[in-house]
């Protein structure tokens, strides 16, 4: 059995999630902080990749990325590569895994501090950047921790859409979960139970390390 | 001419039903302490929450040592975090992830945090709560707590001090002594304070100046001997 689709995964994964928490903190913090129109549809198109079928997603993704899109052409003539059928549009695909789990989270998380401190940190000269960085973030930080395991193991176990727009080629976008497809395909099965055993294991040791990292209250109210 | 006062404020605030505002009310203030009273309800807390800046009246101007804070017909609206007018809310407000120093130091206005921890030290100092210094703001008595944030509000340096209820919680012989020691820091310091009180003895005790606010309205404005 080979090791290079699990380093995939998690090379994969964690620029996934590293993504996905800098875009989904910052979207959670623009919709609480601002009552800007369109907020909720906003959260609403973030979140949609949670029940959306991934072939549904995936198709949207290669309409808009494709070789001939204006995203994919563009793209291709910064790096003179395509984008789809590639590690990076599996990092694409992870990200859109992992960014409702924290959006969603850390919104609710941000939601919960209390006013009156930040007007308080207002009041005392603070504006509304520091007031975010040096109340909101550290009070919510509980919350972000949740979020963003969540979509660490969503996003270490996305397959439809990772198939859709990086494919399953072997060695260079064949992940763990595409690899244990192909592996029950072809009747590998020590190879099938190895990775899913693995996988498992990451994905309860990612979920278990969130749970504790959350109970961690920075305050006890 | 006659200068204006330190503070002017001319305040309306609309209210749930057409007709009754929650707050309409011009109000004067130089120096000293001045209380606030009335039933709940009555628009203290909004009044308050308007000359901090967390509220944007419908219309009216506030100014503050000459400097223009809100102009409806001006359309100035500077923010809370420009105004240097502190706060004390009744809940206090005190940063839970933070050490009682870091509350304080929060707003100092220098620019080294050894600065802002030596200002804020002294501050602690001053409302004799320096030996709380590197405790965490959630493990403090109601006392405790009283005097980190009226050092924390003081250290900001600001131009005005509005205190929100901020003895209620306390019992008698604390709220003499923590009373005592504000109107002793706010005259050492010349800042005019807005108090609101449920309590005729707090007022009797702290306040030169009496303003009674029912249904948005000031129904009584007068001077009081400290």
């Amino acid at each position: 059995m080979t090791w290079d689709p699990l380093l995939l995964s998690l090379q994969v994964t964690s620029a996934a999630t590293v993504l996905a928490t800098i875009v989904g903190v910052a979207l959670a913090g623009l919709m609480v902080r601002s009552r800007f129109p369109g907020r909720d549809l906003l959260e609403t198109l973030l979140t949609a990749p949670m029940v959306l079928p991934p072939t549904v997603l995936g198709y949207y993704l290669l309409t808009a990325l494709g070789r001939t899109s204006i995203l994919g052409r563009a793209y291709e003539s910064v790096f003179s590569e395509p984008l789809v059928f590639t590690p990076r549009a599996a990092v694409i695909a992870g990200f859109l895994a992992a960014l409702p789990f924290v959006v969603k989270t850390t919104r609710a998380a941000m939601e919960e501090v209390d006013p009156r401190l930040t007007a308080a940190a207002a009041t005392l000269g603070a504006p509304p950047f520091r007031v975010f960085v040096t109340i909101v973030l550290p009070l919510s930080r509980s919350g972000i921790v949740a979020g963003v395991t969540l979509g660490f193991a969503r996003s270490l176990g996305d397959f439809g859409v990772t198939l859709m727009i990086a494919g399953n080629i072997p060695g260079l976008t064949q992940t763990a979960s595409l690899a244990i497809y192909d592996a029950v395909q072809a009747n590998r099965e020590a190879e099938a139970a190895g990775l899913v055993t693995v996988l498992s294991a990451f994905a309860v040791a990612a979920l278990y390390a969130g749970t504790k990292l959350a109970q961690r209250k920075p305050h006890a109210f | 001419m006659p200068s204006e006062p330190r503070l002017s404020a001319r305040l309306f605030v609309e209210g749930p039903e057409a007709g009754r505002p929650r707050l309409d009310v011009l109000f004067e203030g130089d120096g000293g302490i001045t209380a606030l009273m009335g039933p709940s309800g009555a628009g203290k807390t909004t009044l308050l929450t308007c000359l901090a800046g967390l509220l944007r009246p419908a219309h009216g101007r506030i100014a503050l040592s000459g400097e223009v804070l809100f102009d409806s017909e001006a359309s100035i609206f500077r923010p809370p975090e420009e105004r240097r007018v502190a706060l004390v809310f009744q809940s206090l407000a005190l940063f839970p992830h933070l050490s009682v120093w870091e509350n304080v130091a929060y707003g100092v206005p220098r620019r080294k945090k050894s600065e802002r921890k030596e200002v804020a030290l002294s501050w602690l100092e001053r409302t004799s709560a320096l030996h709380l210094a590197h405790r965490r703001a959630t493990a403090l008595s109601g006392g405790e707590a009283q005097r980190v944030a009226i050092a924390r509000a003081l250290a900001s340096e600001p131009r005005l001090v509005l205190l929100d209820e901020p003895f209620s919680a306390l019992h008698h012989e604390l709220r003499v002594e923590l009373g005592a020691m504000l109107r002793e820091l706010l005259a050492a310091s010349q800042l005019p304070a807005i108090l609101v009180t449920h309590d005729a003895a707090d007022v009797a005790r702290l306040a030169s100046r009496l303003v009674t606010l029912d249904a948005g309205r000031i129904t009584q404005d007068r001077s009081v001997s400290p």
